[in-house]
């Protein structure tokens, strides 16, 4: 499910005082199976950007190619397009309404006219993916603790078993143990259904935890897009768009300065407790050779 | 300033059923002046901790005093609120009027304060936010640390003794923590305000005075920060995370080098590393 | 988005309108909207609209403002006065050797009845566009407190009322924001039979109360934080007083009264 977009252009409450140019000529290409990180600070398009791709939004101008149909076209089948592109908002959990979490995840399906075993059985399937075990299926969701009530709304979106998955922050508002099983069962996720993901974040830590490519937003553009490590290396970019990097980053950054001949792609702290491990043994045996 | 001794507290208690403590033997002392931030995971109680500092709620066992007065003599009720100010997680729910300078009178209004005054109190208190340019403005056209500024502006207008934030960043963007921050470190530094800021951002807490560490209703650690990081896997044992740079070096020590792990901030951690080169 | 709509239509600049007390503005709506009622001749007509243009001068509001106010009732203004041409008895209109449908009575009655509604419409939007809805709470509280004595919770209504606006926006937003989620999941709002329609609403509008309760609930504990007392003893940021300005237009209000019932009984 290859994603392409030319040309993008999109401008908010277009005739009112309000007006604003919210997306400004966006070309991007997301090929099949690709781990995209989304960042941007609030307002620079990010989250307007996302809702173009399935269709919730309409551009100005411009065109969003889904597996080579134009959906920006009048006529095209945007309900079809939604199953394809799931699309999980932030703080999904508030738009739970069902009585049992079975029927809530069951919501999506429904809507897509599918038998009552289709039904059960995706609904099944999206509950494992998201790790809730099945004797929840009964209970009320709106009994459940805040990060299994994101889990619930999340897996209403997977049973849709769509080709693309969105996710606008799905971190927000959890403690550190959360956002890292949340970021933990994306991934698992991803690796399981071959899916292209799209994350969406304003933090840098967790979307160079998880995701291939980053693309940074900034005021309705495309401002930077690639491998996380060349992302990171644009630092001083990046703060002056109001965004933070990674500590291990600045780290990197800092001791390059000092003089130490350490990669300026480093940004996990794996990566960098091995390259300074290798480089702290080459000095001490320089040192030792001295002697 | 705040004193809690021995301090137990149920949402169930009274009820016949298993009584689950969700403040369990809580004793600690916030002296006055102090920026003391209290870290833990959600559901340890800390929230909990926070309204029982200004008695929203009150002590099932134990006592809470706030500047010597016992939280539960009900003839103290105003003059606790009074010395406390509270600034909440999210910015929408907690912001009355629909104009800011209306809303950072209202505390004010409501304790019967004169107008003259009122409009000092408010002109001072949107100046130490940072936000008197945009005292005209509809706050739901705000920006979330905005929005969150405002709120802290409508706690200072009460001209209270204390601040308690109970976790006023978890739905901000990087920018929006950033002012957020920076205010409450001028409370602290300019105004001699006690703040006590709850939170699960590790980044945040590095930057207090002392930090107070929860889990399961009971305090597990109560130290300055350079001690408190310093036990990495303690912390992540607890769901919790520690700086990047402070796990680095605690990696690099296990790994047999000779460094010092007590670090918290990126420049502590490229000296110590530049001392091995 | 919704959420960017101004609120109550207020319009921040300075004016001799804008500076006045929020009662005076309310009683001089009050009387003018009788005075649209009860002006029976042209004279009085002319009287009526030379004042209401007299208030939008002195409001300062641009006049495009004014009519882009009416653009919602157009529609109503144009069906009663299509109702009252052609339904009211009279001598039909002869346009050369065709005799129209409408009678002369019916298109002076629709004049006035438009004119009276675009009066009407205009003066209310004076009001609204120079008090922000707090001063008009606070204004429409002090109004009515002869009624707490007889137990009516004026100021608490005042609360709730105030408390409503400030919500309106917050609550339009999230409106659109979970009927896109829902979209998301493949829910359609617009197609269908009206019970299916209907039915469709509730994955709306349970999320909706959800949260609305949660966000009342919150919102208690936070004003509970700030001392909220109930309304006895509370005092004000911008306490509303009468000035000289108030008194002079009270005065003029009354001298328009006036020379209106004059018109009425002498021309």
């Amino acid at each position: 499910m290859a994603i392409k977009i030319n040309n993008l252009h999109y401008i908010y409450m277009q005739g009112s005082p309000f007006e604003k140019h919210a997306l400004n000529d966006i070309n991007l290409t997301i090929e099949d199976g690709e781990f995209i990180g989304i960042i941007g600070h609030t307002g620079s398009g990010k989250s307007t950007l996302i809702q173009h791709l399935n269709g919730l939004l309409m551009p100005a101008s411009g065109s969003i190619l889904v597996d080579d149909i134009d959906i920006t076209q009048k006529g095209a089948d945007l309900k079809k397009l939604r199953q394809k592109v799931g699309l999980v908002f932030q703080y999904p959990e508030h738009q739970l309404f069902e009585e049992t979490v079975y029927k809530d995840i069951a919501y999506g399906p429904k809507n897509m006219h599918l038998s009552t075993e289709e039904i059960d059985e995706r609904v099944k399937e999206a509950m494992n993916y998201v790790g809730l075990s099945e004797k929840y299926m009964n209970r009320s969701p709106f009994e459940l603790s805040g990060g299994q009530k994101r889990r619930v709304a999340i897996a209403g979106v997977l049973a849709m078993r769509p080709d693309v998955l969105i996710l606008d922050e799905p971190a927000a508002g959890l403690d550190p143990a959360g956002r890292e099983e949340i970021l933990t069962q994306i991934r698992a996720l991803y690796l399981a259904r071959k899916m292209t993901v799209i994350f969406v974040s304003h933090s840098m830590e967790d979307v160079a935890r998880v995701a291939g490519r980053i693309i940074v937003m900034n005021r309705g553009q495309v401002a930077l897009d690639g491998k996380p490590g060349e992302v990171f290396s644009h630092a001083e970019e990046l703060r002056s768009m109001g965004l933070d990097v990674p500590q291990i980053t600045q780290l990197i950054t800092l001791l390059r300065e000092k003089g130490v001949p350490i990669d300026s792609r480093i940004y996990t702290i794996e990566r960098a407790k091995a390259s300074l491990l290798m480089l702290l043994k080459q000095s001490q045996n320089q040192e030792d050779s001295l002697c | 300033m705040i004193k809690t001794e021995n301090l137990h507290f149920a949402y169930n208690a009274g009820e016949n059923e298993d009584i689950k403590f969700v403040l369990d033997d809580v004793s600690i002392l916030i002296q006055p002046g102090e920026f003391v931030a209290v870290l833990g995971h959600n559901g340890c109680g800390k929230s909990t901790l926070a309204k029982q500092f200004n008695g929203l709620l009150l002590p099932t066992g134990g006592t809470v005093y706030v500047d010597n007065m016992d939280t539960k003599q009900e003839s103290h009720y105003w003059d606790i609120r009074k010395s406390v100010g509270m600034v909440f997680q999210n910015p929408d729910n907690q912001i009355v009027a629909t104009v800011v300078e209306e809303d950072v009178a209202f505390a004010p209004e409501n304790l019967g304060v004169p107008s003259k005054e009122i409009r000092k109190r408010v002109d001072e208190a949107l100046k130490t936010v940072d936000m008197y340019e945009m005292r005209h403005h509809a706050p739901h056209l705000l920006s979330g640390g905005q929005k969150q500024r405002v709120a802290i502006a409508g706690a200072i207008a009460m001209d209270p003794k204390c601040i308690v934030f109970d976790e006023p960043t978890a739905m901000l963007d990087p920018k929006g923590r950033k002012e957020v921050l920076e205010t409450i470190i001028k409370l602290k530094t300019e105004k001699k305000m006690t703040v006590v800021l709850i939170t699960h951002y590790m980044d945040e807490a590095v930057m207090a005075d002392r930090v107070i560490v929860m889990d399961k209703g009971k305090v597990l650690r109560d130290d300055v920060p350079r001690n408190i990081f310093s036990e990495v896997s303690f912390l992540k044992g607890l769901g919790l995370d520690v700086p990047q740079v402070t796990e680095l070096c605690y990696l690099l020590k296990k790994a047999g080098l000779p460094i010092n792990h007590n670090v918290l901030t990126v420049e502590e951690c490229a000296q110590e590393l530049m001392k091995l080169m | 988005m919704l959420k960017d709509i101004t609120l109550g239509q207020y319009f921040p600049i300075d004016s001799p309108l804008h500076k006045m007390d929020p009662r005076t503005k309310i009683l001089a709506l009050i009387l003018l909207i009788t005075a649209i009622f009860i002006a029976g001749n042209p004279a009085g007509y002319a009287l009526v609209t030379l004042f209401t243009v007299l208030v939008i001068v002195l409001s300062r509001v641009p006049v495009k403002l004014y009519f882009k106010g009416l653009k919602p009732i157009w529609f109503v203004i144009i069906f009663t006065a299509a109702l009252n041409m052609f339904l009211t008895p009279g001598t039909k209109i002869q346009i050369g050797d065709y005799t129209t449908p409408v009678t002369w009575e019916g298109l002076l009655l629709a004049g006035k009845m438009a004119l009276r509604l675009v009066l009407l419409i205009m003066a209310s939007s004076a009001l609204t566009y120079t008090t922000s809805p707090i001063v008009l709470t606070d204004g429409i509280e002090k109004l009515l407190k002869p009624l707490s004595k007889l137990g009516v919770p004026t100021y608490e209504l005042a609360m709730m009322m105030s408390i409503a606006i400030r919500f309106i926006p917050t609550l339009i937003e999230e409106t659109d924001k979970i009927m896109k989620a829902q979209k998301a999941r493949g829910a359609d709002f617009d197609s269908g039979s009206v019970f299916k329609r209907v039915k469709a609403m509730a994955p709306m509008l349970v999320p909706l109360f959800i949260s609305a309760f949660r966000r009342a609930d919150e919102l208690a504990v936070a004003m509970e934080s700030r001392c909220y007392q109930g309304g006895s003893t509370r005092t004000r940021l911008n306490e509303i007083c009468f000035r000289k300005t108030d008194v002079f237009a009270a005065l003029s209000c009354l001298a328009f009264l006036a020379a209106l019932i004059i018109i009425k009984i002498y021309l």
